[in-house]
């Protein structure tokens, strides 16, 4: 039988290749690690990232971002049966556009202790989990809240999950296992809502929409007033940075269904493992991590008609006692199922959920709730670890949908692409991935090389494309009020390469 | 018709190497020598510590660390968990194999970054594992039933600076294997019985690769080659996995059924 025959990599990457391997060969350890004490391993990696906008369009756009990081795990086997985990992360961002802006965060990673006792594993502590089998679509894949600020521009491959305290046990009656856990502090999703390139609200849309909300009089003078104050408001707003501040995020657990230690999240597990299949089913009773945020129509009703508040609406809006904005979070229930199943050198991959509660808005900036349903399938090809192709589409269906949905639509269909291909003995790893939503025509594409240039140095170089419809007018809350695109259209004009240096120790 | 020979981890290779050293009375013959140095290579309930390292042809390497666990699961299946423990980068993978005497092995990847042990598929026997000289294939080679066997004359064989009287044995692998070699020659030491050089072949009938086992110690009953060396002579690269540390016949206790499950793996994660 003739092997089969690897693809070949582009001229571009040949041509890439020819200028980095003087340097594979020339490679030497840069030095030796000293053998660990037995039961303790501790490793990191630090790495430093630049990535600059492919895309100027306007002056609001960043013109590129500097990331460094650092990542430290240690972990001690305490006994045979008992052992722990502490990790880290600590990163600097530093974007440069019409302004800099630099931030800094240092967080636990998963920390946890675990204890094995026969069949029983009971672990303690920060983690970041994943439910679902598919490894590229995972409806179920949601235990974790999300960091949308890792996941975009330049970012590269940063773990997006935050991680949660959490307790689990499991019980392990090979072939069947059955995991109980509990979620007992609440953390929402993190988003960048105004001021960056990757911003729910885009650069530039509060200084184009803003001083279009101010009134002109026949005096000159008052005017200029005006026109003045506006400015000012303008700046203050501008000067807002929620994302380095997490100045909104607060607003996003300010009223949970419960009081600690009851508005956390309860789930449970069972899983079969067949003679080439593997099979689970889920629950879980949890806050829904996306809250009904409300605005109260004194802010609302003018935001929406982009004109001055009414002499009422002023009125509310300076009453000390308003809440202008405020979210509320409910619970819901995830219930749903996976199935892999081995053939020849594929493994498909199936799951699907049913959520009794998701969170939509409409174009009237209210929110409503809804139930929901989405699936998954995954069809993977490996020929052993020199190449590997994921194929996988989703469907997501909201139950009761309005008709006027912002953004959002009753069916998202996504179909998702990655290959994988490593060359020269796993010294060069080139990826490929690309997503695509045919109903929304939201395109994202991005490939990936990565070099081992010694045995702990990766350098590592990647595009980031999105492609999609977006707001028109742009920049604009008219444009993102009306927009029938998808997100990645929306970040559109947001290309980013980037090259990336890691160092491991 | 037999079932291919699937995935297998680097405890094979190892499993191969130690062979309990028989007495052997009288000439034997291809499938005598073969199915002996099979059964010698029988090793239940193992766990060992090895290093991988990777030579290009200008002689820089890599090195990865890993620990494999191997067990004789229900119904004589071998069951193996192999757990890299270094470098960093690939720190926390695992890989657990379970033999299925009637169909295709279960096999799992666990990746600290997923969180999850993925199902992976077991067929892809001609790719090269983890970026060595060895492919998945070259993990089970030796087995009585994959091939057809005959004797050569016997010659004298130099691995690693010893000589050695040995008994060569060419197999043409059966068509259902799905092998990547045409012929596979193995010189077996005539006086311990075990496997010092194994040549594999290509579809053109050219040597392509040399696997030779040295260092060899012997531990009670037990020949122990502490390091196995893979040659692709084409290429000119070769991978070096050497035995730090081991432990044959080990306790039960030490390895217990749980231990070769997906759950299990996962909160090892």
């Amino acid at each position: 039988m003739i092997p089969p025959r690897r693809p070949r990599p582009s001229v571009g990457a040949l041509l890439l290749l020819a200028l980095l391997l003087p340097s594979l060969a020339a490679a030497k350890p840069l030095w030796e690690k000293k053998p660990k004490p037995k039961g303790l391993s501790y490793g990191g990696t630090v790495f430093s990232t630049f990535s600059p906008d492919l895309r100027m369009e306007g002056p609001y756009e960043d013109k590129f971002e500097w990331r460094a990081g650092l990542d430290f795990r240690v972990a001690y086997k305490i006994a045979r049966n008992a052992r722990f985990q502490i990790s880290a992360k600590a990163r600097y961002h530093l974007r440069v556009g019409d302004r800099v802006e630099a931030d800094f965060f240092a967080n636990l990673g998963d920390s946890w202790f675990q204890f094995r006792h026969g069949k029983i594993t009971v672990r303690a502590g920060i983690e970041s989990m994943k439910w679902g089998q598919n490894t590229l679509l995972s409806p179920l894949n949601v235990l974790n809240p999300t960091d949308y600020t890792m996941t975009l521009g330049g970012a590269g491959v940063d773990d997006p999950r935050i991680p949660l305290p959490v307790v689990r046990a499991t019980l392990n009656l090979s072939p069947v296992a059955i995991e109980a856990l509990w979620i007992p502090i609440f953390r929402p999703q993190r988003a960048a809502f105004y001021g960056r390139d990757f911003a729910a609200f885009r650069p530039g849309m509060l200084e184009e929409a803003l001083p279009g909300m101010i009134p002109s009089t026949p005096v000159g003078a008052v005017n200029s007033q005006l026109t003045a104050a506006g400015d000012s408001l303008v700046d203050a707003l501008v000067a807002l940075d929620p994302y380095a501040r997490d100045g909104l995020q607060s607003y996003l657990v300010a009223d949970l269904p419960e009081e600690f230690p009851w508005h956390g999240d309860f789930g449970a597990r069972v899983g079969y493992t067949g003679r080439g299949f593997d099979a689970n089913g889920y629950f879980l009773w949890h806050v829904v991590d996306r809250p009904e945020v409300i605005l109260d129509d004194a802010i609302r009703r003018p935001l929406l008609q982009e004109r001055l508040p009414s002499a009422a609406e002023l009125t509310a809006l300076t009453n000390p006692g308003a809440e202008l904005v405020s979210s509320r979070f409910e619970r819901g229930i995830t219930a749903g199922a996976d199935l892999a199943v081995a053939v020849g050198d594929f493994v498909v991959s199936a799951e699907g959920g049913y959520f009794s509660d998701t969170v939509h808005f409409r174009k009237t900036l209210q929110a409503f709730r809804s139930p929901m349903v989405r699936y998954a399938v995954e069809l993977r090809y490996t020929l052993a670890s020199t190449f590997v192709l994921t194929v996988a589409a989703d469907h997501a269906i909201v139950i009761r949908p309005a008709a006027d949905m912002l953004v959002e639509r009753q069916h998202t269909v996504n179909a998702l692409v990655l290959a994988v291909l490593r060359l020269f003995r796993e010294r060069i790893q080139i990826t490929l991935g690309a997503t695509y939503n045919p109903i929304w025509q939201d395109l994202y594409v991005h490939p990936r090389l990565q070099v081992t240039l010694q045995d702990r140095v990766k350098a590592i170089f990647g595009l980031q494309i999105y492609e999609g419809f977006r707001p028109n007018p742009p920049n604009t809350i008219d444009g993102f009020l009306s927009m029938t695109g998808g997100p990645l259209g929306y970040f559109r004009g947001n290309d980013y390469a980037y090259g990336m240096v890691e160092v491991g120790f | 018709m037999t079932k291919p020979r699937l995935l297998r981890t680097p405890l094979l290779l190892l499993a191969m190497a130690l062979c309990a050293a028989p007495a052997v009375a009288e000439e034997p013959t291809a499938d005598e020598i073969i199915q002996r140095s099979s059964e010698n290579r029988t090793v239940s309930n193992s766990i060992q510590r090895m290093t991988l390292e990777v030579f290009d042809k200008s002689g820089n390497s890599r090195t990865r660390k890993i620990t494999s666990r191997v067990k004789k699961g229900a119904e004589d299946a071998t069951w193996s968990y192999v757990y890299f423990d270094e470098p960093e980068d690939v720190a926390g993978v695992q890989f657990l194999s379970l033999e299925n005497p009637t169909g295709e092995d279960d096999q799992w990847m666990f990746m600290p970054t997923v969180g999850t042990a993925n199902r992976i598929a077991g067929s892809s026997r001609k790719g090269s594992f983890m970026g060595t000289d060895f492919t998945y294939e070259d993990m089970s080679l030796g087995q009585p039933e994959d091939g057809d066997h005959t004797l050569l004359p016997k010659t004298s064989v130099t691995v690693g600076g010893a000589t050695f009287e040995a008994y060569v044995v060419e197999s043409i692998p059966k068509p259902e294997t799905k092998s990547a070699y045409t012929k596979i020659v193995t010189y077996v030491d005539t006086t311990e019985f075990m496997p010092r050089q194994v040549d594999l072949f290509d579809k053109k009938g050219e040597q392509i690769k040399r696997m030779s086992f040295t260092d060899v110690e012997k531990s009670g009953e037990v020949l122990v080659p502490k390091l196995i060396t893979m040659e692709n002579l084409k290429r000119k690269t070769k991978t070096h996995l050497r035995v730090d540390e081991y432990e044959v016949n080990v306790d039960p206790a030490k390895l217990p059924d749980e231990m070769f499950t997906k759950e299990y793996i996962e909160g090892e994660g």
